[in-house]
């Protein structure tokens, strides 16, 4: 393509935020550019393959949300993360319903802000953008597969997972988006004293390559039973069998009725695949 | 200009009174009346008889001389007006009056009418026909019958035939009698108004007493509480229904005070919660500069230590800003509850658990008083652990480091205007809030605390509580210790949570 690459489109009305993430991606080598509004940002990425779009979900006229319906018309519509200050539960997860990659509310830590646009790039690249899948994407694809066979999930985007037990207890867990993209993770720890699970909240932190940080946004809620001891002594399960060794936590769910309905259900081909021959 | 309750009634009694006593004694003095009437008629007739008698032997004897004097001495008697004897004709032959006698009377006057009115006249009429009544005065008159030695006399002739010889006619002064039953008629009049003023006396009175001071006391309250005075108290001393009245009052009054503060603090919170939403949205922005700014700076300095250090507090107070906004938009219930069926005793627990260790090296005796077989209630449990978390750390702050510190932790069921609710209490002997404080303690920014702590854990507190429909309500007593009373209401929905395992099992 003649077009140029720009990685990062930011959505932003405000200079000072507008500013400061441009920054810090820059800084990390990340090429950006800048938008005001919803309008100008959909003129922008018709012009232009961009392999994220970091929006704010507060914008003058439109509200960033509409972006998501813009960018769907496009052959190949970029990555939309969204940025705000209001982060209720509410705009959480209605972003990530509307197929957001992830959320990240403000004021953002830097690492924070590049840990969402490293593996969101990768994940771009990753799922075939440029047209060469990574080795680690494809050996994290398989790791997924192998332990997803037959198996029916809820999933909050394509953030994070959970599996309803035979026993009624539900196993969370981090999903495409998220676990593949990691690459060094150095520590995995759960936020609020890893006492209750609650839906579009965060589950766990994660800090990966020295210094990036992640947070892993629950997609059901519920007192947390266990907490994966494996994943604690070797964070690299994650990234290797997401879908199996290494999931996150158990919880009791304490309103499942109410939030099932909130995030999306998958059942995995691959699964009626193997039971087919 | 109000009618009175007293004076309504004692117009209605004085008119009912002056009805009755006025027909009683109108009964008893006409029948009076009539006795004296009787007795007078009897002593007119018997009069008559005497006279007749006294007379008889000079009429037989034919002298009419003795028969004058006989009438004349009569008839200066005080009481007698009249006296006259009229022949068959209805000449005047014998009267006092000397210019009458030869008269003739007119037969169809009143006394003769009661014999004349018919062409034969009636020979022997009864007493009550004979006597008439004017002018105060009693008229009788009685026939003089033929006898046989009245025909029989030598002296002339009276025709045996004949019946009826004449007639005696007498008038007796009624003026005394009327004087008399005059002064009856004044005395009981005198008597039925002095009855009357009496009754209504004592009516006032008593109504004055059992209504009108109580009523007052009422009235002059109701008027205090409009004006705005809800601490206005009625002193109850009866134990009737105004009392029972006032009682309700006082009730009410105090009802109306609570929940007039709880709004007047609710209205204060939601509108102090929505100034701090409003800020802490436009903060934001700014604080995202400082904290990539900064953070950017730390990572490039690593080789200053002093600059590092510098940067590295400004990161560290942009994050505890962040922190500060964070827990703004909690209070500000900018995060809608997430509500569960879940157990209040298990909330509890969980929230002891977490703070159990903090409690520990405070070295605070924990005693937990929790209800078993509580409802369920929807609840954000993750919000409710925190309430808890907040009160329980707001608890061992009081206490401080003093020795013997206890907190109390108790959940119960109770029942608020017909419905069910649940009570959780989270008392401490601590320190205690001064009572000038205790209007302010759910207020965001209001601490005690020289050191650590935002201000904002009981605004928090409150903002939960309130999103869950509950209340709360703080007591304290200065160095006694602090009780914090949260009540949520109990949805219909709700069962026993243990209740299931208590049916027993029948086919």
């Amino acid at each position: 393509m003649s077009q140029p690459q720009t990685d990062v489109l930011i959505v932003e009305d405000e200079p000072v935020v507008r500013m400061a993430a441009e920054r810090v991606l820059n800084w990390a080598g990340v090429t950006t550019d800048t938008a005001h509004d919803v309008d100008s940002a959909i003129a922008k990425i018709r012009a232009d393959a961009y392999k994220l779009v970091l929006c704010d979900l507060k914008l003058p006229g439109a509200s960033g949300f509409e972006l998501f319906d813009q960018a769907r018309a496009l052959v190949k519509p970029p990555e939309i993360v969204m940025v705000t200050g209001y982060a209720t539960l509410e705009n959480s997860l209605e972003s990530f319903q509307l197929g957001a990659f992830d959320f990240i509310p403000k004021p953002f830590d830097p690492r924070e802000l590049l840990g969402v646009v490293r593996r969101a790039i990768r994940f771009r690249i990753a799922s075939g953008a440029s047209g060469n899948l990574s080795p680690d994407f494809l050996a994290a694809e398989a790791a997924r597969h192998d332990a997803d066979v037959g198996v029916e999930t809820y999933q909050l985007g394509r953030h994070s997972w959970a599996r309803i037990d035979k026993d009624g207890m539900v196993t969370l867990g981090a999903a495409e988006t998220f676990a593949g993209m990691l690459r060094e993770i150095d520590t995995i720890e759960f936020s609020g004293g890893s006492e209750h699970s609650v839906q579009g909240k965060t589950l766990v932190r994660v800090s990966s390559n020295g210094g990036l940080v992640h947070r892993v946004w629950a997609p059901l809620s519920g007192r947390i039973l266990t907490t994966n001891k494996l994943i604690e002594a070797d964070p690299q399960v994650l990234d290797r069998d997401p879908f199996g060794a290494g999931w996150l936590a158990q919880i009791i769910p304490s309103d499942l009725e109410r939030e099932l309905p909130l995030i999306a259900h998958r059942s995995n081909p691959e699964g009626e695949r193997n039971s087919d021959s | 200009m109000r009618t009175r309750i007293s004076h309504q009634l004692i117009v209605v009694v004085a008119l009912t009174a002056a009805v009755i006593f006025g027909l009683f004694s109108h009964l008893l003095i006409t029948s009076h009346r009539r006795t004296i009437v009787t007795v007078m008629e009897g002593y007119a007739d018997e009069s008559a008889e005497t006279i007749q008698r006294s007379t008889r032997f000079a009429m037989l004897q034919n002298q009419p001389d003795e028969v004058r004097q006989i009438i004349d001495a009569i008839g200066r008697q005080e009481n007698i007006l009249g006296i006259r004897i009229l022949n068959k004709d209805g000449r005047v032959i014998y009267s006092p009056d000397e210019g009458s006698i030869g008269t003739m009377v007119d037969k169809q006057a009143e006394a003769c009418y009661v014999c004349h009115s018919t062409d034969a006249p009636l020979e022997r009429p009864d007493r009550t026909s004979r006597t008439r009544f004017f002018n105060n005065a009693l008229g009788i008159i009685k026939p003089i019958y033929n006898e046989p030695s009245c025909s029989e006399a030598a002296c002339h002739a009276h025709p045996p035939d004949q019946a009826v010889l004449g007639v005696l006619d007498i008038t007796l002064d009624l003026a005394g009698t009327e004087r008399h039953m005059a002064e009856e008629r004044g005395k009981a009049l005198l008597t039925i108004g002095g009855a009357i003023l009496s009754i209504s006396f004592l009516i006032w009175l008593i109504v004055y007493q059992l209504v009108g001071k109580p009523v007052g006391k009422l009235m002059k309250a109701t008027d205090a509480v409009a004006a705005g005075d809800l601490d206005y108290q009625i002193e109850v001393k009866r134990n009737d229904e105004l009392g029972k009245l006032q009682h309700s009052f006082n009730d009410m009054t105090r009802k109306i005070a609570e929940t007039e503060s709880q709004l007047y603090q609710s209205n204060k919170l939601a509108s102090v919660g929505q100034l701090a939403a409003g800020i802490a949205h436009e903060i934001n922005n700014p604080l995202t500069g400082i904290l990539t700014f900064s953070s950017l700076l730390l990572s490039q300095t690593d080789q200053d230590p002093a600059v590092h250090e510098d940067l590295e507090t400004i990161v560290r107070e942009t994050k505890r800003c962040r922190d500060i906004v964070k827990g703004l938009l909690d209070f500000s219930r900018q995060v809608p509850p997430r509500k569960t069926n879940s157990d209040i005793n298990s909330i509890v627990n969980q929230a002891l658990a977490i703070v159990d260790h903090e409690l520990d090296v405070a070295n605070i005796q924990v005693t937990r008083g929790l209800l078993e077989e509580l409802p369920t209630v929807r609840i954000d449990a993750n919000q409710m652990v925190q309430v808890l978390i907040n009160l329980l750390v707001n608890a061992a702050h009081a206490i401080g480091p003093k020795k013997g510190g206890e907190i109390f932790v108790g959940s119960d069921l109770t029942t608020i205007e017909g419905k069910p609710h649940i009570e959780i209490k989270v008392a401490d002997n601590g320190c205690g809030i001064p009572s000038q404080h205790l209007q302010k303690v759910f207020e965001p920014f209001f601490t005690t605390r020289d050191t650590g702590g935002t201000g904002l854990g009981l605004a928090v507190v409150w903002g939960i509580v309130n999103e869950h429909g509950g209340t709360i309500s703080v007591d304290s007593q200065p160095k006694r210790g602090t009780t914090f009373t949260i009540l949520l209401p109990v949805n219909e929905s709700s069962r026993p949570t243990n209740g299931i395992s208590h049916e027993p099992a029948t086919d």
